[in-house]
Formats: structure tokens, sequence, C-alpha cells
């Protein structure tokens, strides 16, 4: 962090850390220190919960988009948008109840993580399939606090018009918590899978492609192409079954971290 | 203004590659973004979407202010920023019109469970409302809208010391908003 001498109290320090505003040596001796200090360790915790609870509490309910209405009233009514929003407010209309509350199968991880891909309007068309990370996503704040405190279902706004929407969350076998989730925006849309290492959620596998949204009415298949595309990722992660609501719920409130 | 008087006309500005650029799709794009940060800075739907309405209309309109190849969503903010630190000015420092209906569309298994989220998260929007301009701001900006202390920095123009203690203060706020606990 540029001007440690700033850090003159152990609530600037926490407050730094939490905002990624430590270089990676000072975060490192940080995590440190908060493991042999539980007082310090408490109030971390208990501050990323706090962000947690504000991300939340300010999800517009058009998160996906802003409606025809505004943009009349703004004067914006004749520019195309950017954004397909439709699909997604399919999406913010489904409880995530409905979405993760799904009993447990052994065989959830394409039949369930098919058919919640096309409910939340993934990509009715895969392109290219990346497993390098594209460090510029995961290094953009908007992805790393959607990742951290939005609830499967819920759309965040991203960058450059892009929208981000979890789909579902899980234990990988190595114990990360992970992720799948849906983007959408300017250009090709694309989902993927990221799992949190530390306090960074790192992409996984990213499947990009240029295909339009389905309908409202169309219901895609379990073990649809991009479900099919992120399979290797899953099975590569040894994934568990999907968190339920309740689970997700206490996980975004704690940090996605394990008590 | 009469927002009607940007139909059909295409805002340009020229880049640094000398092309002309209209900028109204990439405002479209970045609106969910400010309008959230409207929704923090204001805590009612009402006042944010009149802040919004503003911020656009007073971008739209003075776009030769803003340089091409800097961040226009940077220069929104700012401008967002300052209108409604004007509007509290003027009006005097009302009483913050939290407005429940704006939460997330949340949803549970049954309706305990709505009642406990909607109360988590009004109570959060409540403890957001209390804070001073100046701390809300910063807290929008970084927590919510997921900016570096940096960028923050950069789109108000302050010294990163002032950004850092600033949000500090505001986090020991809210945690003893939320929690009754000032450390």
């Amino acid at each position: 962090m540029n001007g440690a001498d700033d850090m003159s109290s152990e609530q600037d320090r926490v407050s730094a850390y939490l905002g990624g505003a430590m270089t990676p040596t000072e975060a490192a001796a940080f995590e440190r220190e908060i493991e042999g200090d539980e007082q310090l360790a408490a109030i971390v915790e208990r501050w990323r919960r706090n962000d947690a609870l504000l991300q939340q509490a300010f999800v517009m309910p058009e998160s996906g988009g802003v409606s025809n209405t505004l943009l009349d009233r703004l004067g914006l009514a004749d520019v195309p948008p950017v954004s397909n929003v439709v699909a997604l407010d399919r999406v913010e209309r489904t409880t995530p109840a409905a979405q993760n509350d799904n009993p447990v199968s052994p065989k959830w991880k394409w039949g369930i993580a098919g058919s919640l891909a096309a409910s939340v309007a993934v990509l009715a068309a895969v392109g290219s399939f990346w497993t390098a990370k594209p460090p510029s996503l995961e290094s953009d704040g908007a992805f790393q606090a959607a990742l951290n405190g939005s609830a499967s279902g819920v759309s965040v706004a991203l960058n450059d018009g892009q929208n981000l929407t979890p789909i579902l969350s899980f234990e990988a076998g190595d114990g990360r918590f992970c992720r799948e989730f849906a983007m959408e925006g300017n250009a090709a849309g694309s989902s993927g899978v990221a799992c949190k290492s530390g306090d960074k959620w790192q992409i996984e596998a990213l499947v990009k492609g240029a295909g339009s949204l389905p309908s409202n009415d169309e219901i895609r298949t379990a073990g649809g192409e991009s479900g099919a595309s992120l399979d290797a990722a899953y099975q590569r992660l040894d994934a568990g079954d999907p968190l339920n609501y309740q689970k997700e719920k206490q996980f975004i409130s704690d940090g996605w971290k394990k008590n | 203004m009469n927002p009607a008087a940007f139909w059909g006309v295409n805002v340009k500005v020229q880049s640094r590659n000398g092309t002309d650029e209209d900028v109204k799709p990439r405002i479209i794009a970045f609106l969910p973004r400010l309008r959230r940060f409207c929704l923090a800075l204001t805590g009612s739907n009402d006042r944010c979407d009149d802040l919004l309405q503003e911020t656009v209309e007073r971008a739209l309109t003075r776009i030769e202010q803003w340089q091409a190849g800097t961040s226009l969503e940077s220069w929104m903010f700012r401008i967002a920023q300052n209108l409604h630190i004007d509007d509290a000015r003027k009006q005097g420092r009302r009483g913050q019109q939290v407005d429940i209906e704006q939460l997330a569309d949340v949803s549970g298994e049954d309706g305990r469970t709505i009642v406990e989220v909607r109360s988590e998260l009004e109570h959060a929007q409540k403890a957001m409302a209390a804070l001073p301009d100046e701390q809300r701001i910063l807290l929008a900006l970084v927590v919510i809208d997921g900016r570096s202390y940096r960028e923050v920095a950069e789109i108000l123009e302050l010294p990163m010391g002032t950004v850092m203690s600033r949000i500090s203060r505001a986090r020991q706020a809210i945690d003893l908003y939320l929690n009754g606990k000032a450390k």
C-alpha cells in the first residue's frame, strides 16, 4: 500500500485490507497477524459481513438494465440498448430459493446446472472455451464484489455495460467455494466458474459464446451446450452439491469463510 | 431541461484518434451502475431517479467539458456527487427516505425469511443513510461499486490518505450502526 504511515489505527488497516489497498506483501503479513489475533480476526469478519450486507442492500430492482420508461425520462429512449435485459429480468423474478434449493442428487451437476443455466438465460450457442484466466475481469472490483455479495439469480451491473448473474454456488473438492456465473453485456455473453482463493475470486473456466439469448419462453434441457463445456471444469474441481439458499446466504454473510 | 431535446440527437465527441464517438450508448451502458450509486447517495428511489436524470442531463448538455480519453464514468460519478451535495445544501439536511420497496427482489422459503432478509437490508440501508455525505459517497464507490481506493481518489480528486481515512471512519460508523460496536 502506498502510505503505510496513513494506517494509523487497527481500523484503518482492516479497512485498507478489505478495500484491497494493501500490497500483496502487506496483505500476507496482515493475514498472518489476523491468524494470531482473535480480536482482530473478529473485526475483519464483522466488517466483511457489513460490506456484503451493504452490497445486497443496494441491488437495484432492475439491476440488469434500465426500463424503457426511465430511458424515456432521461431522453435516451431512442438509443438501442447495449445489452438485452429481457432475459435477465426473468432472473430477477425468480426467487433465490427456487434456484438454489435443489434436492440433493448425486447427478445434479448438469441435470440441475444445465436447467439453471437455461432458466437464467445463459448462451444459446457456445463459442470459444478458455481455461486461461482473464486478468482484466478478475481484477475488476465489481466482478469480485458481485461474486462476494450477490445471491444466485440476482444480476449485478459491472463495468462497460456487462451484467453478472451468479447461477449457483458449491464447494470444490479442495475446500474452496466456487460459483458458476453468467455474464451478458455489450458483445457476446459468457458463462464461467470462479473459485475463491484467499480473498480473491479466481476464474477457473470461462465459456464465451456469440449466440443470442433465448426467449423467455424457451426452456433449455439439462446438459445444454454451455453446461457441457463447463463440465470438464466441474469434474476437475470435484464439485460438490450446490449450496441451498440458506447456506449460500450464510456464506455470503460470512465472506465465504468457513467458521 | 426537457430530456426530449436529446431524442434522435447523437451527442458526439472527438476521441483521441480523431474519430467521432456518440456517447449516448456509453451512458446507457453505464446507467445501472450510476443508478445504484444514486440510490446509495439518496436512500430513496424517487430521489435517486431525480438525481440520475439531473446527472444525465448535465452530462449531455456539458459534454464538451468531458475530456475524451479520460473516464466518462468517473466524470459522471463526479457530476452526480456534486449535484447531490448541492441539493443537500439547498434543502438543508433532510431526513433520509429509506424506501423498503426498493430493496432487492429478495425472496425466501417462507414469509419469515423474507421479513428477516428485508429487515437486515433495510437496516443496512439506514446505516448507509446515517453516514455524512462525504463518507457515504466514498463507501458507495468502494463497497457497492467495487472501485479501488486509487480509482476513487481519481474520481473524486481527493488525496489517497483522505480516501483511506474517510472509508475507515465510514466502516466504523456502519459497524456501530449494524452491530453496536465501534471496534
